[in-house]
């Protein structure tokens, strides 16, 4: 495999991952379209391990594939050329959106759309609730997932426990319920 | 609130969730419920800023750190947020193939399935914050079935549910 300059790799992951919006699974496939497919930067099994250890990594999926995909290609430098200039960009932006609403949001109109905005947002976190557990309803697997969405969310909500004693419960009803 | 200990309670949430939402329901519970010096408004808005920005989900986060302490607590959100992906090298490094262990890969399974059922938690305060009435529900509804049945992308939802809020207004 050739190796990746530095510069490319950043404007590549500066470039696919600033279109892409809030899908980590769309912006890692169009990288692997151009690391693996057009440039030979990395194999398809480097980017298959890649995309599954980032799914185990604590935190973003997207920026733990970002820093190991870097990795592969140039080590810890090639790590950060990935993993900053798709994330810096996007954080000067959520920031702007931020200062945005606090400006705009004590006005008549503003108020009106962020009322809306965030009705919509509520939809949004659900929505992502159901895609997080969607692959996991099949026939087999529907108790188990049912089992833990509620046990998780009344542990929570009524409760009161906080969610790290939640996560390490479901880590041993995962490892015993097979 | 010092800078550090802000870093560190929102690394707190992002290294202890398997994916970018899923930090949520720890962050309010330490940010809005513990330390309380943002509210679950504030929170919703961040989180709104974060899902119409481009980037990935967990993005909310420099967000969040804008709104407690400006420009430094929006740095300090950032690194809380990239400091997890470098878990992923010694990952890669000793544990490769342990993680294709089916047993090791359910337990993670299980732990994102119950990261659902917590984000469920997380919004219910949100949800009372922002559906008020028959619109917002309404809004709210519409942009679930969106996202789950269509392809349309997170940003025009969002948009969408600011221009419908706009209609009363200008009623």
């Amino acid at each position: 495999m050739t190796r990746a300059p530095l510069s490319i790799i950043a404007r590549i992951f500066f470039r696919i991952g600033n279109v892409t919006f809030g899908s980590g699974n769309l912006t890692s496939a169009l990288l692997r379209d151009e690391l693996v497919g057009r440039r030979g930067w990395m194999s398809a099994e480097q980017f298959a391990s890649s995309f599954s250890l980032a799914r185990v990594t604590p935190g973003t999926n997207l920026l733990a594939f970002c820093t190991a995909a870097g990795w592969f290609m140039r080590g810890i430098p090639g790590a950060l050329a990935a993993l900053l200039p798709l994330a810096a960009p996007a954080s000067v932006v959520t920031v702007l959106l931020t200062f945005a609403y606090e400006r705009w949001h004590e006005s008549q109109i503003g108020a009106g759309a962020v009322s809306g905005a965030m009705a919509a947002v509520v939809g949004v976190i659900l929505a992502g609730g159901w895609l997080l557990i969607r692959p996991h309803v099949t026939n087999r697997e529907w108790p188990r997932t049912a089992a833990l969405v509620l046990c998780a969310f009344l542990l929570s909500l009524w409760a009161g426990f906080s969610p790290l004693p939640i996560i390490c419960f479901a880590a041993i009803v995962g490892f015993l319920w097979q | 609130m010092s800078l550090a200990l802000l870093y560190l309670l929102m690394l707190k949430a992002t290294v202890t969730s398997f994916n970018g939402p899923s930090s949520l329901p720890l962050l309010r519970d330490e940010l809005v419920v513990k330390h309380r010096i943002i509210s679950d408004r504030q929170l919703n808005a961040a989180v709104m800023a974060g899902r119409s920005s481009p980037g990935p989900m967990g993005i909310y986060v420099v967000s969040v750190g804008y709104q407690v302490r400006g420009a430094s607590g929006a740095i300090a959100g950032f690194l809380a947020m990239i400091t997890p992906a470098f878990l992923v090298i010694p990952l890669l490094r000793y544990a490769g193939r342990r993680a294709e262990n089916p047993r090791v890969r359910k337990t993670f399974e299980a732990i994102v399935i119950a990261s659902a059922g917590l984000l469920l938690a997380a919004s219910e305060p949100l949800a009372r914050d922002a559906i008020t009435g028959m619109l917002p529900l309404a809004i709210c509804g519409t942009s679930f079935l969106l996202l789950v049945l269509t392809k349309v992308e997170t940003i025009w939802v969002i948009l969408g549910g600011a221009a419908v809020g706009i209609v009363p207004v200008m009623l």
